[in-house]
């Protein structure tokens, strides 16, 4: 009897331990390079998986065309999946080529197991909103 | 009655009348009969004609109406916030809408129906491309 409390005891110590474990919060930076081309609007999923993930925060990009925050469902927060978009009708000029963060996406992650981040395009287009074709990347930042 | 004929004269003419058989040759008779017969198969003719033209016209009403009730079911329906009726909805329709309204010619593209094409527009535009569908989130 003696025994079977101790056991008790014991797994009881070891799910408060792991109730007690504080979440870790992370930023990951989504990217996207347009190439030669400027870039007036944009459309991202990005999807987490691979652990406990929720999203807790989206802000704006680098560039000042991209700097506000961008569009998303506020259903994402506290979720691990968000459509993120946002445009500018700047000149192209005075829009950004190349490889820009265009966002970042705050995360409360809840387990030891390392999260992988999914981002792919859903649309992309010049000032004259002509579709192109981008490539992205999600980075999570280091050194927080 | 005829006003020109005396009287007396019109009701001894009556009497002479009615008691006279009129003997009217028989070739005269079928003459009359055939040219009746003739003009009533004449109007049966002109009726049946009548006829199958309503009958025609009510088909071709049919048919017309077929094409039309057809072009609509195939014609393929967009979400009124595909502004560039690509078939989804998207940040490229927000961006159109604002580049529209730019350019002064967003007439008719009052998303949230309060009157004014405007900033607010795009952006009920752009909340409709990044929703989450149920359940994916």
């Amino acid at each position: 009897m003696i025994g079977f409390r101790a056991l008790i005891a014991g797994a009881l110590l070891v799910a408060i331990g792991a109730s007690a474990q504080e979440p870790a919060f992370r930023a990951v930076d989504l990217f996207v390079d347009s190439g030669s081309q400027p870039l007036a609007a944009y459309q991202l999923s990005f999807h987490s998986t691979g652990a406990s993930v929720k999203i807790v925060g989206i802000e704006g990009g680098e560039h000042s065309a991209f700097s506000d925050p961008p569009y998303y469902d506020p259903q994402a927060m506290q979720s691990n999946h968000a459509i993120i978009a946002a445009f500018s009708t700047a000149t192209a000029d005075q829009l950004p080529r190349g490889r820009i963060r265009v966002a970042t996406v705050h995360l409360r992650i809840s387990s030891d197991r390392t999260p992988e981040y999914q981002l792919n395009v859903q649309a992309a287009a010049t000032p004259q909103a002509e579709r192109i074709s981008v490539v992205t990347e999600a980075k999570e930042r280091t050194g927080l | 009655m005829n006003d020109n004929i005396p009287a007396p004269i019109e009701e001894r003419l009556r009497k002479i009348a009615d008691g006279m058989t009129v003997l009217v040759p028989s070739a005269i008779d079928e003459a009359i009969l055939s040219r009746a017969r003739e003009r009533f198969a004449e109007i049966r003719r002109r009726r049946a004609k009548v006829q199958c033209l309503w009958w025609a016209s009510a088909a071709a009403v049919l048919v017309t109406m077929g094409f039309v009730a057809s072009a609509f079911l195939n014609a393929p329906s967009y979400e009124r916030a595909d502004i560039d009726r690509n078939g989804r909805v998207d940040i490229l329709d927000a961006f159109a809408l604002a580049r529209r309204i730019q350019q002064g010619n967003a007439s008719g593209l009052d998303f949230n129906n309060d009157g004014v094409v405007d900033r607010a527009d795009v952006d009920a535009v752009a909340a409709r491309a990044v929703k989450l569908k149920k359940g994916s989130a």
